[in-house]
């Protein structure tokens, strides 16, 4: 009995002892040497975190107390958050874009898309306005016009959107429907039901006008744009013309090297633009030689609608005094955006850099005053004319003489 | 036997450590998930959050450092945007703050009312009897600075922050008039009311009370307002809920209070709960004058709770339009650095049960808009009836009486 006694208590204490070392080694290896299987923050600064709480208290109420008859999308409210946080940094140009979105938008700057086939722009009170139908699209022969205001898409308010965003809603498949309510600029406000087609964005057009003189209008720095304007240029080159009209209006940028490629074929040497980041650090874009067009007289027409890289080949030209501009003040984006796609197919459009021409001027928010201003009225629009373009080549006779 | 408990020892020590190891190691883990919790928690799919602002941080022009305050802030509105309810909101500790007082009815201040342009901020009006008053505070003087702290790039709603404080507490405007030098103004802070409602007799027995919002004060006011006008020698009254975005639930109950003395203000059913009947508090003493309630597309909320209320218990009748038709329930959560989350939790049915979201509240006698703007015709309309004493009994009789009158005066 005694003996037995004995051995169980060192039969226990054997035990306890192994049991003690076996969790002891268990919880050693599960603290420190494995790590817990979660997708940790890459933003380990403790005190954005402890400033991050909030949003967690927030989240927290809506699981416990939000009402809705419907399952909650914590997909959606992800995005939300994503969405929610970009915007905060106040900048229009850094965006986020759903997985959707993104595939659309890289679509866009490939050229070509399902759509009414209008290109347009944000407005400063946040509508977007019709920059310029393409001609026999859909949207033309359903009356929109240069400078109508769309103001809903399907029944969608637009004002406060994104540009992207708003896009996105004009799309859809091909041979659907799309109702846009629209203002055009008498203020008459009218609903347009418009079915999408297969858009072929024109990227380029080149003629041959009156009296020598060659004209090319670039209404995209897509991807196809470089060769474009090449062989816009080799075809009007062989009828040897005596000056040129380069035509920006409306072109609402795309790539940067496309910028740089398009502004090379007219300059020689100098600078085609100056980039810098937020570090303040500065990169130099010379021109380089073998342009196609860099001695003939040129006259570059640009509008409010001339944005971004539009904007690089229009202040190359300028800066580098081997052009007019004529027309209206561009656009006014001067910043760099590259697209990063997040692990789950969504991507953030950030701005990474302000650009500034040759001669150190800044573009963001105040784009640049054309050399010889002209403006082109609705009325002119109506009647078919465009004096901005008879300004040019008045110009360029005069020149000639 | 023996030979049993042999070979059992050693698979008992065996199974023992194996337990303890693996119980020690998921605790071990729960400790890391724990230690990480405060860094990345939510549902695992949340890492796209933190990439996000990651490549921000890293890659986003700007020319100062982020502001994790600020994004914190857009991300938590963004968020409870995604879940698609107009009511559901976010707001900073300034806003939250302001939206307070006016919920409380009252706050320690100045009597300013602030207005904001490219210019600055100004002092747009000055209300009678108080400190800004006495100090000689004038319309269109630009506030410079408030004690230390320089107004030039804070917000309207932050520099009217900063004009409140504790009652009995100075603070110091810096003031620029007619681009003058500036004069610094000591003024001491005293308690502003926001009154909710404001009432007159319209007709030797008519008295007329008109409902802005509920505040925490309005049932003390309406009260008052019903004591004051009893002395006047009103003998009926015309509620006037129009433009009434709503407010606090309870004032709104308080209200009901004074009109009904019992039964049920409203019903609420909350998420994965069973109905709650909120009742109207119990008075012995009721208003008993015909009543009145004009109602239209603007009513909303709180104000459709006393609308439907009236309505229900036959307690008067409801002359106008349709009301908005809200009938969400929203709380007001604090969170812990002052800002707030308003949050839809419920819906509320009316006394007798109506659903009144998206429905709202249909008047027994309906007003159009149409007609001369310069003429209050709903407010005539009830007017009228009062006096013609057939309000005193709403029944469907009198209703159709009513609204064959009104039909035939129309023609």
């Amino acid at each position: 009995m005694m003996l037995s006694f004995r051995k169980w208590v060192s039969v226990a204490l054997v035990l306890f002892f192994l049991a003690g070392t076996a969790f002891t080694a268990g919880f050693g290896i599960g603290r420190y040497v494995l790590p817990y299987p979660e997708t940790p923050s890459p933003v380990s600064d403790e005190s954005v975190q402890e400033q991050f709480r909030i949003f967690w208290q927030a989240w927290d109420l809506v699981e416990d107390r939000f009402y809705t008859e419907e399952a909650l999308d914590t997909q959606e409210m992800i995005y939300g958050a994503v969405r929610g946080m970009v915007e905060s940094l106040g900048d229009r140009h850094t965006v986020f874009l759903t997985p959707e979105q993104a595939d659309l938008f890289r679509e866009d700057l490939e050229g070509e898309f399902g759509g009414i086939g209008v290109t347009v722009a944000m407005t400063e009170e946040g509508w977007l306005r019709v920059v310029k139908p393409i001609p026999d699209s859909p949207g033309e022969q359903a009356g929109l016009r240069s400078g109508d205001i769309i103001l809903e898409v399907d029944g969608i308010w637009i004002q406060g959107m994104s540009l992207v965003e708003a896009i996105s809603l004009i799309r859809g498949p091909e041979g659907s429907t799309v109702a846009v309510r629209v203002r055009s600029s008498d203020g008459l406000e009218r609903q347009a039901s418009i079915v999408r087609a297969q858009i072929e964005v024109p990227t380029t057009e080149s003629r041959m006008l009156e009296q020598g003189i060659a004209y090319l209008a670039v209404y995209d720095c897509n991807a196809q744009a470089t060769k474009g304007v090449r062989e816009g240029l080799d075809d009007l080159l062989q009828n040897s013309p005596a000056a040129l009209i380069l035509d920006l209006r409306g072109n609402p940028g795309g790539y940067l090297h496309v910028a740089k490629e398009i502004a090379n074929e007219f300059l020689d040497d100098g600078r085609i633009l100056i980039e810098r980041d937020s570090s303040g650090r500065e990169t130099v874009h010379p021109a380089s030689r073998g342009g196609r067009a860099t001695g003939i007289p040129l006259v570059v027409l640009v509008d409010a609608g001339s944005a971004s890289a539009a904007e690089i080949i229009a202040g190359a030209i300028q800066d580098n005094g081997r052009g007019v501009l004529v027309g209206q003040t561009t656009f006014g984006k001067g910043s760099v955006q590259v697209t990063e796609r997040l692990s789950d197919g969504s991507a953030l459009q950030v701005t990474i850099r302000r650009w500034y021409t040759p001669a150190d001027r800044l573009i963001e928010g105040q784009g640049l005053m054309p050399d010889v201003p002209v403006t082109m009225s609705e009325d002119d629009f109506q009647a078919g004319r465009d004096p901005q373009l008879e300004r040019a080549i008045q110009l360029l006779l005069s020149q000639m003489v | 036997m023996l030979a049993k408990h042999r070979i059992a020892y050693p698979m008992v020590a065996l199974v023992l450590v194996v337990a303890m190891f693996c119980g020690g190691l998921a605790l071990g883990w729960e400790a890391d998930r724990r230690r990480l919790g405060r860094f990345s928690r939510g549902p695992e799919d949340f890492g796209l959050f933190w990439e996000a602002w990651d490549r921000l941080e890293r890659m986003f022009w700007s020319p100062a450092e982020l502001h994790a305050e600020r994004m914190t802030y857009g991300a938590t509105r963004g968020m409870l945007q995604a879940l698609g309810d107009p009511y559901t909101s976010f707001f900073e500790p300034a806003e939250h703050q302001l939206n307070a007082d006016r919920l409380r009815g009252e706050f320690g201040g100045i009597g300013v009312q602030l207005g904001g342009d490219r210019t600055g901020v100004f002092v747009a009006s000055v209300f009678p009897d108080s400190p800004a008053e006495a100090a000689g505070l004038l319309v269109g003087d630009i506030l410079v600075a408030v004690g230390r702290e320089a107004t030039a790039g804070l917000a309207v709603d932050d520099v009217r922050l900063l004009l409140r404080g504790p009652v009995g507490s100075v603070v110091e405007l810096t003031l620029e008039r007619h681009g003058g030098r500036p004069v610094t103004v000591p003024i001491q802070r005293q308690e502003i009311e926001i009154p909710s409602l404001e009432w007159e007799l319209l007709q030797p027995k008519v008295g007329y009370v008109q409902l802005r919002f509920f505040s925490d004060r309005t049932p003390k006011e309406f009260a008052q307002a019903l004591r004051s006008l009893s002395t006047e020698g009103a003998s009926a009254l015309i509620l006037d809920l129009r433009g009434n975005g709503g407010g606090v639930v309870e004032a709104a109950v308080g209200v009901l209070g004074e009109l009904l003395g019992k039964g049920i203000a409203y019903r609420e059913v909350a998420k994965g709960e069973a109905e709650t009947r909120y009742p109207v508090p119990f008075r012995t003493e009721v208003l008993s004058w015909p009543l009145a309630v004009l109602v239209d597309a603007g009513t909303a909320s709180s104000a459709e709770i006393v609308a439907a209320a009236v309505r229900d218990n036959g307690r008067g009748l409801l002359y106008g339009q349709t009301t908005f038709g809200k009938g969400s329930v929203q709380a007001v959560f604090p969170l812990e650095d002052g800002s707030s989350v308003h949050l839809t939790v419920g819906r509320w049915l009316s006394s007798d049960g109506h659903a009144i979201e998206d429905l709202g509240v249909v008047p027994d006698i309906p007003i159009g808009i149409d007609g001369d703007p310069n003429e209050d015709q709903v407010l005539q309309a009830a007017l009228s009836d009062l006096q013609s004493g057939l309000v005193q009994q709403p029944s469907p009789v009198t209703i159709a009486l009513l609204c064959n009158m009104k039909a035939m005066s129309v023609k």
